[in-house]
Protein backbone atom coordinates (compact mmCIF):
# COMPACT_ATOMS: atom_id res chain seq x y z
CA UNK A 1 0.00 0.00 0.00
CA UNK A 2 1.54 3.57 -1.03
CA UNK A 3 1.09 5.64 1.86
CA UNK A 4 0.51 9.43 1.24
CA UNK A 5 1.39 11.65 4.60
CA UNK A 6 1.37 14.80 3.57
CA UNK A 7 4.66 16.50 4.21
CA UNK A 8 7.90 16.76 6.51
CA UNK A 9 6.79 17.59 9.61
CA UNK A 10 7.37 16.98 13.79
CA UNK A 11 10.92 18.39 13.90
CA UNK A 12 11.16 22.44 13.53
CA UNK A 13 14.82 22.80 12.08
CA UNK A 14 14.73 26.34 12.29
CA UNK A 15 13.98 29.88 10.51
CA UNK A 16 15.45 29.10 7.65
CA UNK A 17 13.51 31.26 5.11
CA UNK A 18 13.54 30.36 1.57
CA UNK A 19 14.31 26.56 2.48
CA UNK A 20 10.58 25.30 3.48
CA UNK A 21 10.14 21.79 1.92
CA UNK A 22 6.54 22.09 1.49
CA UNK A 23 4.49 25.07 0.36
CA UNK A 24 2.10 22.91 -2.15
CA UNK A 25 -1.06 23.60 0.46
CA UNK A 26 -0.76 27.14 1.75
CA UNK A 27 0.30 26.30 4.92
CA UNK A 28 4.04 27.15 4.87
CA UNK A 29 5.79 29.53 6.78
CA UNK A 30 9.35 30.41 7.00
CA UNK A 31 10.88 27.45 9.58
CA UNK A 32 11.87 24.00 7.49
CA UNK A 33 10.52 21.22 8.96
CA UNK A 34 11.29 17.53 8.68
CA UNK A 35 10.45 14.83 9.41
CA UNK A 36 7.45 12.79 8.03
CA UNK A 37 5.37 10.22 10.31
CA UNK A 38 3.80 7.31 8.53
CA UNK A 39 0.19 5.45 9.04
CA UNK A 40 2.06 2.83 10.25
CA UNK A 41 2.86 4.60 13.52
CA UNK A 42 -0.50 4.69 14.39
CA UNK A 43 -0.50 1.58 15.87
CA UNK A 44 -4.19 1.57 17.23
CA UNK A 45 -5.48 -0.73 20.02
CA UNK A 46 -8.62 -1.74 21.15
CA UNK A 47 -9.97 -0.34 24.09
CA UNK A 48 -14.30 -0.39 23.52
CA UNK A 49 -14.92 -3.33 21.52
CA UNK A 50 -17.76 -2.88 19.30
CA UNK A 51 -20.13 -4.89 20.30
CA UNK A 52 -22.27 -5.03 16.99
CA UNK A 53 -25.34 -3.24 18.23
CA UNK A 54 -27.09 -0.31 16.62
CA UNK A 55 -25.77 1.16 20.41
CA UNK A 56 -21.97 0.87 20.77
CA UNK A 57 -19.75 3.10 18.38
CA UNK A 58 -16.45 0.98 20.34
CA UNK A 59 -13.29 3.37 20.34
CA UNK A 60 -9.61 2.25 19.43
CA UNK A 61 -6.41 4.59 20.44
CA UNK A 62 -2.72 5.17 20.05
CA UNK A 63 -0.52 6.69 22.50
CA UNK A 64 2.55 8.23 20.20
CA UNK A 65 5.82 9.70 21.78
CA UNK A 66 7.06 12.33 19.33
CA UNK A 67 10.03 14.07 19.21
CA UNK A 68 9.80 17.74 18.59
CA UNK A 69 13.50 19.65 18.12
CA UNK A 70 14.82 23.30 17.33
CA UNK A 71 17.63 22.82 15.78
CA UNK A 72 18.91 26.82 16.35
CA UNK A 73 18.55 26.49 19.87
CA UNK A 74 19.12 22.62 20.38
CA UNK A 75 15.66 22.50 22.24
CA UNK A 76 13.47 19.47 22.15
CA UNK A 77 10.78 17.57 23.70
CA UNK A 78 8.14 14.90 23.88
CA UNK A 79 5.52 15.82 22.01
CA UNK A 80 2.91 12.88 23.91
CA UNK A 81 -0.42 12.59 21.83
CA UNK A 82 -3.26 10.10 21.99
CA UNK A 83 -5.48 9.75 18.57
CA UNK A 84 -8.91 7.93 19.22
CA UNK A 85 -10.99 6.86 16.47
CA UNK A 86 -14.84 5.16 17.21
CA UNK A 87 -14.99 1.45 15.61
CA UNK A 88 -18.41 2.95 13.80
CA UNK A 89 -19.67 5.93 13.45
CA UNK A 90 -23.23 7.70 12.05
CA UNK A 91 -21.75 7.64 8.77
CA UNK A 92 -20.95 3.24 8.90
CA UNK A 93 -17.93 1.34 9.84
CA UNK A 94 -14.58 3.09 10.32
CA UNK A 95 -11.95 1.06 8.93
CA UNK A 96 -8.32 0.54 10.86
CA UNK A 97 -6.57 1.19 7.97
CA UNK A 98 -8.47 4.44 6.55
CA UNK A 99 -8.27 5.87 10.14
CA UNK A 100 -4.31 5.17 10.08
CA UNK A 101 -4.06 6.87 6.52
CA UNK A 102 -6.28 9.76 7.83
CA UNK A 103 -4.51 9.81 10.78
CA UNK A 104 -0.93 10.17 9.33
CA UNK A 105 -1.84 12.90 6.86
CA UNK A 106 -3.72 15.20 9.57
CA UNK A 107 -0.90 14.61 11.79
CA UNK A 108 1.79 15.44 8.99
CA UNK A 109 0.12 18.53 8.10
CA UNK A 110 -1.01 19.87 11.20
CA UNK A 111 2.49 19.28 12.16
CA UNK A 112 3.59 21.28 9.08
CA UNK A 113 1.24 24.55 9.77
CA UNK A 114 2.16 24.43 13.59
CA UNK A 115 5.81 24.46 13.47
CA UNK A 116 6.40 25.97 9.69
CA UNK A 117 5.35 29.37 11.92
CA UNK A 118 6.37 28.62 15.33
CA UNK A 119 8.53 30.97 16.94
CA UNK A 120 11.98 29.64 16.89
CA UNK A 121 12.51 31.45 20.23
CA UNK A 122 9.59 30.48 21.95
CA UNK A 123 9.61 27.13 24.32
CA UNK A 124 8.47 24.20 22.40
CA UNK A 125 5.63 22.85 24.99
CA UNK A 126 3.00 24.76 23.88
CA UNK A 127 3.54 23.66 20.34
CA UNK A 128 2.51 20.09 21.37
CA UNK A 129 -0.69 21.07 22.14
CA UNK A 130 -1.11 23.66 19.33
CA UNK A 131 -0.11 20.80 16.91
CA UNK A 132 -3.40 18.42 18.97
CA UNK A 133 -5.44 21.09 18.44
CA UNK A 134 -5.03 21.19 14.67
CA UNK A 135 -4.39 17.58 13.87
CA UNK A 136 -8.12 17.19 16.19
CA UNK A 137 -9.60 20.40 13.67
CA UNK A 138 -8.50 17.84 10.42
CA UNK A 139 -9.04 14.70 11.56
CA UNK A 140 -12.60 15.07 13.03
CA UNK A 141 -13.58 16.73 9.25
CA UNK A 142 -12.57 13.18 7.67
CA UNK A 143 -13.66 10.87 10.25
CA UNK A 144 -16.52 12.04 12.74
CA UNK A 145 -16.49 11.88 15.97
CA UNK A 146 -12.12 11.62 16.64
CA UNK A 147 -10.28 13.26 18.81
CA UNK A 148 -6.56 13.99 19.68
CA UNK A 149 -5.30 14.90 23.33
CA UNK A 150 -2.86 14.26 25.77
CA UNK A 151 -1.88 10.14 26.30
CA UNK A 152 -3.98 8.99 29.64
CA UNK A 153 -5.54 5.72 28.47
CA UNK A 154 -3.70 3.23 30.53
CA UNK A 155 -2.61 -0.05 28.82
CA UNK A 156 -1.68 1.78 25.65
CA UNK A 157 1.87 0.97 24.37
CA UNK A 158 3.52 3.79 23.71
CA UNK A 159 4.69 4.67 19.68
CA UNK A 160 8.20 6.34 19.45
CA UNK A 161 8.71 8.63 16.36
CA UNK A 162 12.00 10.70 16.48
CA UNK A 163 12.39 11.99 13.03
CA UNK A 164 15.97 12.75 13.66
CA UNK B 1 -23.40 8.77 46.47
CA UNK B 2 -24.35 12.32 47.63
CA UNK B 3 -23.13 15.14 45.23
CA UNK B 4 -21.07 18.18 46.78
CA UNK B 5 -22.94 21.48 47.69
CA UNK B 6 -21.08 24.41 47.12
CA UNK B 7 -18.77 25.45 44.55
CA UNK B 8 -16.06 24.91 46.43
CA UNK B 9 -16.53 21.31 47.19
CA UNK B 10 -16.95 21.18 43.58
CA UNK B 11 -13.74 22.75 42.73
CA UNK B 12 -11.88 20.33 45.06
CA UNK B 13 -13.62 17.16 43.36
CA UNK B 14 -12.45 18.19 40.11
CA UNK B 15 -9.06 18.97 41.31
CA UNK B 16 -8.75 15.03 42.38
CA UNK B 17 -8.61 13.79 38.72
CA UNK B 18 -6.70 16.91 36.94
CA UNK B 19 -2.90 18.05 37.88
CA UNK B 20 -3.54 21.45 39.39
CA UNK B 21 -1.04 23.74 37.33
CA UNK B 22 0.02 21.08 35.18
CA UNK B 23 -1.17 21.88 31.23
CA UNK B 24 -1.88 19.04 29.44
CA UNK B 25 0.91 19.17 27.06
CA UNK B 26 3.13 18.42 29.88
CA UNK B 27 4.95 14.87 29.13
CA UNK B 28 4.15 14.20 32.66
CA UNK B 29 0.48 15.41 32.86
CA UNK B 30 -0.51 11.49 32.13
CA UNK B 31 1.52 10.06 34.69
CA UNK B 32 0.49 12.29 37.58
CA UNK B 33 -1.65 11.36 41.02
CA UNK B 34 -4.77 12.77 40.02
CA UNK B 35 -5.01 11.24 36.36
CA UNK B 36 -4.17 8.28 37.88
CA UNK B 37 -7.55 9.12 40.24
CA UNK B 38 -9.03 9.35 37.26
CA UNK B 39 -7.95 5.91 35.52
CA UNK B 40 -8.92 4.20 38.60
CA UNK B 41 -12.51 6.29 38.63
CA UNK B 42 -13.12 4.72 34.44
CA UNK B 43 -11.67 1.32 35.64
CA UNK B 44 -14.70 1.48 38.25
CA UNK B 45 -17.51 2.14 35.89
CA UNK B 46 -16.09 0.34 33.20
CA UNK B 47 -16.17 -2.50 35.53
CA UNK B 48 -19.92 -2.02 36.04
CA UNK B 49 -21.48 -1.34 32.91
CA UNK B 50 -25.10 -2.66 33.58
CA UNK B 51 -27.05 0.55 34.87
CA UNK B 52 -25.78 2.40 31.81
CA UNK B 53 -26.41 -0.40 29.42
CA UNK B 54 -30.07 -0.48 31.15
CA UNK B 55 -30.46 3.86 30.72
CA UNK B 56 -29.77 2.70 26.79
CA UNK B 57 -32.05 0.07 26.60
CA UNK B 58 -34.53 2.25 28.06
CA UNK B 59 -33.95 5.27 26.02
CA UNK B 60 -34.45 2.78 23.11
CA UNK B 61 -37.70 2.38 24.23
CA UNK B 62 -38.15 6.15 24.58
CA UNK B 63 -36.39 7.07 20.81
CA UNK B 64 -37.51 4.40 18.98
CA UNK B 65 -37.08 5.94 15.50
CA UNK B 66 -34.23 7.63 16.11
CA UNK B 67 -30.16 6.43 16.09
CA UNK B 68 -28.42 5.90 19.34
CA UNK B 69 -24.76 5.32 19.91
CA UNK B 70 -22.74 4.95 22.78
CA UNK B 71 -20.51 7.45 22.42
CA UNK B 72 -18.31 7.20 25.84
CA UNK B 73 -14.48 7.93 24.97
CA UNK B 74 -13.08 6.35 28.44
CA UNK B 75 -10.19 8.56 29.91
CA UNK B 76 -10.69 10.86 27.07
CA UNK B 77 -13.62 12.16 29.00
CA UNK B 78 -15.25 12.15 32.49
CA UNK B 79 -18.17 10.47 31.53
CA UNK B 80 -20.44 7.59 29.59
CA UNK B 81 -22.16 9.39 26.61
CA UNK B 82 -25.00 8.90 24.38
CA UNK B 83 -25.89 10.27 21.33
CA UNK B 84 -29.22 10.20 20.22
CA UNK B 85 -29.38 11.25 16.69
CA UNK B 86 -33.27 12.88 15.50
CA UNK B 87 -32.74 11.73 12.46
CA UNK B 88 -30.54 10.61 9.95
CA UNK B 89 -27.32 12.16 8.29
CA UNK B 90 -28.49 14.09 5.33
CA UNK B 91 -25.20 12.04 3.54
CA UNK B 92 -24.27 14.03 0.54
CA UNK B 93 -27.43 16.25 0.61
CA UNK B 94 -28.01 19.89 2.51
CA UNK B 95 -29.75 19.43 5.75
CA UNK B 96 -29.55 20.29 9.89
CA UNK B 97 -29.10 16.75 12.17
CA UNK B 98 -30.13 17.74 15.25
CA UNK B 99 -28.72 14.71 18.13
CA UNK B 100 -29.48 14.78 21.74
CA UNK B 101 -26.61 14.34 23.88
CA UNK B 102 -26.78 12.47 27.56
CA UNK B 103 -23.78 11.88 29.39
CA UNK B 104 -23.00 10.49 32.94
CA UNK B 105 -20.40 11.57 35.01
CA UNK B 106 -17.72 9.17 36.05
CA UNK B 107 -16.65 11.32 39.02
CA UNK B 108 -19.87 12.14 40.58
CA UNK B 109 -23.60 11.54 40.66
CA UNK B 110 -24.51 14.15 38.10
CA UNK B 111 -25.69 14.01 34.02
CA UNK B 112 -25.78 16.03 31.43
CA UNK B 113 -27.80 16.59 28.59
CA UNK B 114 -27.28 18.83 25.17
CA UNK B 115 -28.26 19.41 22.14
CA UNK B 116 -25.63 19.85 19.25
CA UNK B 117 -26.75 21.03 15.81
CA UNK B 118 -25.07 19.61 12.42
CA UNK B 119 -25.81 21.46 9.49
CA UNK B 120 -24.37 20.53 6.32
CA UNK B 121 -25.02 21.70 2.30
CA UNK B 122 -24.09 19.43 -0.23
CA UNK B 123 -22.79 16.71 2.27
CA UNK B 124 -19.84 19.20 3.45
CA UNK B 125 -20.55 20.40 7.22
CA UNK B 126 -21.22 23.81 7.41
CA UNK B 127 -22.07 24.93 10.58
CA UNK B 128 -22.44 23.41 14.76
CA UNK B 129 -24.79 24.55 17.28
CA UNK B 130 -24.79 23.37 20.78
CA UNK B 131 -27.33 24.52 23.19
CA UNK B 132 -26.75 23.15 26.71
CA UNK B 133 -30.78 24.76 27.45
CA UNK B 134 -33.24 22.66 26.22
CA UNK B 135 -35.04 24.30 23.52
CA UNK B 136 -38.53 24.91 22.86
CA UNK B 137 -39.18 22.47 20.34
CA UNK B 138 -37.40 19.53 22.95
CA UNK B 139 -38.53 20.78 25.97
CA UNK B 140 -40.29 17.10 26.33
CA UNK B 141 -37.00 14.55 25.57
CA UNK B 142 -34.97 16.70 27.90
CA UNK B 143 -37.71 16.05 30.45
CA UNK B 144 -37.43 12.21 29.71
CA UNK B 145 -33.94 12.28 29.37
CA UNK B 146 -33.68 14.00 32.92
CA UNK B 147 -36.30 12.09 34.65
CA UNK B 148 -34.52 8.50 33.33
CA UNK B 149 -31.76 9.80 34.37
CA UNK B 150 -32.75 10.20 38.11
CA UNK B 151 -34.73 6.89 37.81
CA UNK B 152 -31.76 4.34 36.16
CA UNK B 153 -28.96 6.38 37.56
CA UNK B 154 -30.22 8.01 40.50
CA UNK B 155 -27.26 11.41 39.24
CA UNK B 156 -28.84 15.31 39.15
CA UNK B 157 -28.42 17.65 36.58
CA UNK B 158 -25.24 20.10 37.10
CA UNK B 159 -27.18 23.48 37.88
CA UNK B 160 -26.01 25.62 34.67
CA UNK B 161 -24.26 28.02 37.42
CA UNK B 162 -22.07 25.20 38.10
CA UNK B 163 -21.24 23.77 34.83
CA UNK B 164 -20.08 27.32 33.60
CA UNK B 165 -17.66 27.40 36.85
CA UNK B 166 -14.15 27.97 35.89
CA UNK B 167 -11.41 25.80 37.55
CA UNK B 168 -8.34 28.22 36.36
CA UNK B 169 -5.57 25.66 37.28
CA UNK B 170 -6.34 22.89 35.94
CA UNK B 171 -5.90 21.79 32.10
CA UNK B 172 -8.38 19.37 30.41
CA UNK B 173 -8.26 17.63 27.17
CA UNK B 174 -6.91 20.61 24.61
CA UNK B 175 -8.48 23.53 27.01
CA UNK B 176 -5.65 25.06 28.15
CA UNK B 177 -5.82 26.61 31.94
CA UNK B 178 -7.55 29.19 32.62
CA UNK B 179 -10.18 28.12 30.53
CA UNK B 180 -11.20 24.85 31.92
CA UNK B 181 -14.79 24.75 33.62
CA UNK B 182 -16.34 22.39 35.84
CA UNK B 183 -18.43 20.78 32.43
CA UNK B 184 -14.86 19.79 31.29
CA UNK B 185 -13.73 18.34 33.94
CA UNK B 186 -16.82 16.28 35.02
CA UNK B 187 -18.10 15.78 31.67
CA UNK B 188 -16.17 16.16 28.38
CA UNK B 189 -13.77 19.13 26.80
CA UNK B 190 -15.32 18.18 23.46
CA UNK B 191 -19.10 18.39 23.55
CA UNK B 192 -18.93 19.11 20.06
CA UNK B 193 -17.60 15.88 18.65
CA UNK B 194 -19.53 13.27 18.12
CA UNK B 195 -19.38 9.90 16.39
Amino acid sequence: MAFRGLLPALALAGHLLGALQVPACGLGGPNTVTGQITPAHFRFQTTVPDDGKDEGAGWRAVCIHATMKNAITGASVICKFEVGTPLRNLHGRVKLEHAQEVAAETANASAHAVLSRYPPEAPLGPACLEFREAMESLLRKRIDGCRVGACVTPGLTPVHFDPQ
Amino acid sequence: MTPPLTAQDWLRLARRYYPPGVASHDPDYGDTTEIRSLQEAWREALAHPEPWSEFLQQLRGHFPTAQLMDATVPYQDACRRCCIHLGRAPVGASGTLTTLVACASVLAPVHLVYVNERSSRNGEAVGQVLHFEPPPALSREFTLLEEQFKRTLQTHPLPANLATLRVPDLSVGNVRLGHVTLRDALFTSAPDILP
